[in-house]
């Protein structure tokens, strides 16, 4: 590393803790958000300088986009059932958009569960075992894999087990909050009277390209950085502009497709494992010569879920946060 | 340094500048606009000029592509996320038009 490269991350680590602070004590909420998001996209250059792009693509499109978007939305939600103040937003309107200052029972649990963590951490990299632990194991399996991306290897092959209940844990979260707020945000959709001409092209434009973008980043996976989950994402994000934009996504849908949709990836993903077991094979594993095409199916399946499950959240939230009836997308006109 | 090295210094310090001159914009600069004016600098001639510093550096033609691409982009949800915040300002500001609108709403 040069001299120029240390002082980078120097200045990296150093906005990191900075923006993260800022976040925990800005006295707006909002403020909080913003600086999230910007602690967000920070962290996805503090990946790639770790060498690890498929974490930072992962960071920057959750990490920074969708949860940036979900955060703002939900204060909105807050701000709008407070300036209505009608009976039925009664809950709405006691939040306030002003962080509160944490009770010092809650600094005292927070500052102790910090003091544990990092011993564990310091205790963790201490003991971290020499030459990268199952580095060179995964390294000697890779021809077995099927796909020439190590990454994707790990995750759809050799931890196949992993990524198959990371995707049925956003199939947990969402129908958790089809339990909390219910699929009203679903039938509430509705095509507003008016879509700004403006937005409207830049929707009609970039929608398109970000489905093809996703289904480029799905097929990248095999040899490159990329793959189910960064492909899901961008695919949730197209969803998720047509939805800001007035255009309605889910009310198009008939009940079954979205349902379908949602649990799509977790039943493909469960059926290819178990297709196993006929075959002598244990759970989850592919038979060599054909584990590339598994692994497409597979990552195919899992990305329009993941796609459909995040698009959801949103709409669901979105939906139920304004805790005022329909929210109409458009304010003027 | 080669030519191309100096033809990226030069274009990535142009810039630099630009991203410099956006920032001191939009933390000296008195209301929204006037900030949004400085800051869509930053984001079209800045990244631009930086872009095109790159170019000189990449081997192939498809990644010069890809460059000019990001760019393209760039410039396109920038001007567009301008005019947005620009016009959600104009009707939250209490002219005319944004009274109307609230009235309209509830």
């Amino acid at each position: 590393m040069s001299g120029a490269d240390i002082l980078f991350d120097f200045l990296l680590a150093a906005l990191l803790v900075l923006l993260a602070w800022r976040a925990l004590a800005a006295p707006q909420l909002y403020q909080a958000a913003i600086f999230f998001i910007a602690f967000g996209l920070a962290m996805a250059l503090a990946w790639t300088r770790m060498n690890a792009p498929d974490v930072a693509l992962a960071e920057a499109a959750i990490g920074a986009g969708l949860l940036g978007v979900l955060l703002i939305d939900s204060l909105a939600a807050f701000t709008r059932g407070r300036e209505r103040g009608e009976a039925g937003s009664k809950h709405c309107a006691d939040e306030g958009t002003r962080a509160r200052p944490m009770p010092r029972v809650s600094q005292a649990v927070v500052a102790a569960a910090g003091v544990v963590f990092a011993a564990v951490w310091v205790t963790a990299i201490l003991r971290m075992p020499e030459g990268g632990g199952l580095t060179a194991i995964a390294g000697a399996a890779m021809p077995e894999s099927g796909v020439a991306h190590p990454v994707t290897a790990v995750l759809l092959n050799f931890r196949g087990y992993d990524t198959w209940l990371e995707v049925g844990v956003l199939l947990l979260a969402m129908l958790g909050i089809f339990c909390a707020v219910g699929k009203t945000g679903f039938e509430r959709e509705q095509r507003p009277a008016h879509i700004d001409p403006l937005i409207n092209w830049l929707v009609r434009f970039l929608v398109p390209l970000m489905v093809l973008v996703s289904g480029y980043i799905l097929w990248l996976g095999k040899t490159a950085p990329g793959g189910a989950f960064q492909s899901g994402v961008i695919l949730g994000a197209a969803g998720i502009l047509l939805r800001i934009a007035g255009f309605r996504t889910f009310g198009r849908l008939p009940v079954w497709a979205w349902k379908t949709g949602l649990v799509f990836g977790f039943a493909v993903f469960l059926a290819v494992g178990a297709a196993a077991l006929p075959a002598g094979r244990s759970f989850l594993e592919y038979p060599a010569e054909t584990a590339g095409a598994w692994i497409l199916i597979v990552e195919t399946a899992c990305a329009l879920s993941i796609g459909f499950t995040l698009l959801a959240f949103f709409v669901c939230l979105n939906a139920a946060g304004g805790c005022d009836g329909p929210r109409q997308p458009n304010r003027t006109n | 340094m080669s030519p191309a090295d100096w033809a990226t210094f030069a274009l990535g310090a142009i810039g630099a500048f630009f991203f410099l001159g956006g920032t001191l914009g939009l933390l000296r600069f008195p209301d929204l606009f006037s900030r949004l004016h400085a800051l869509t600098k930053a984001d079209n001639l800045g990244l631009g000029f930086i872009v095109a510093g790159l170019l000189f550096q990449t081997g192939s033609v498809a990644v010069g592509l890809k460059l000019i691409l990001i760019w393209g982009l760039a410039l396109f949800a920038s001007s567009t996320a301008c005019y947005a915040i620009g016009r959600h300002a104009l009707t939250r500001s209490g002219t005319a038009t944004g009274e109307e609108a609230e009235n309209e709403r509830s």
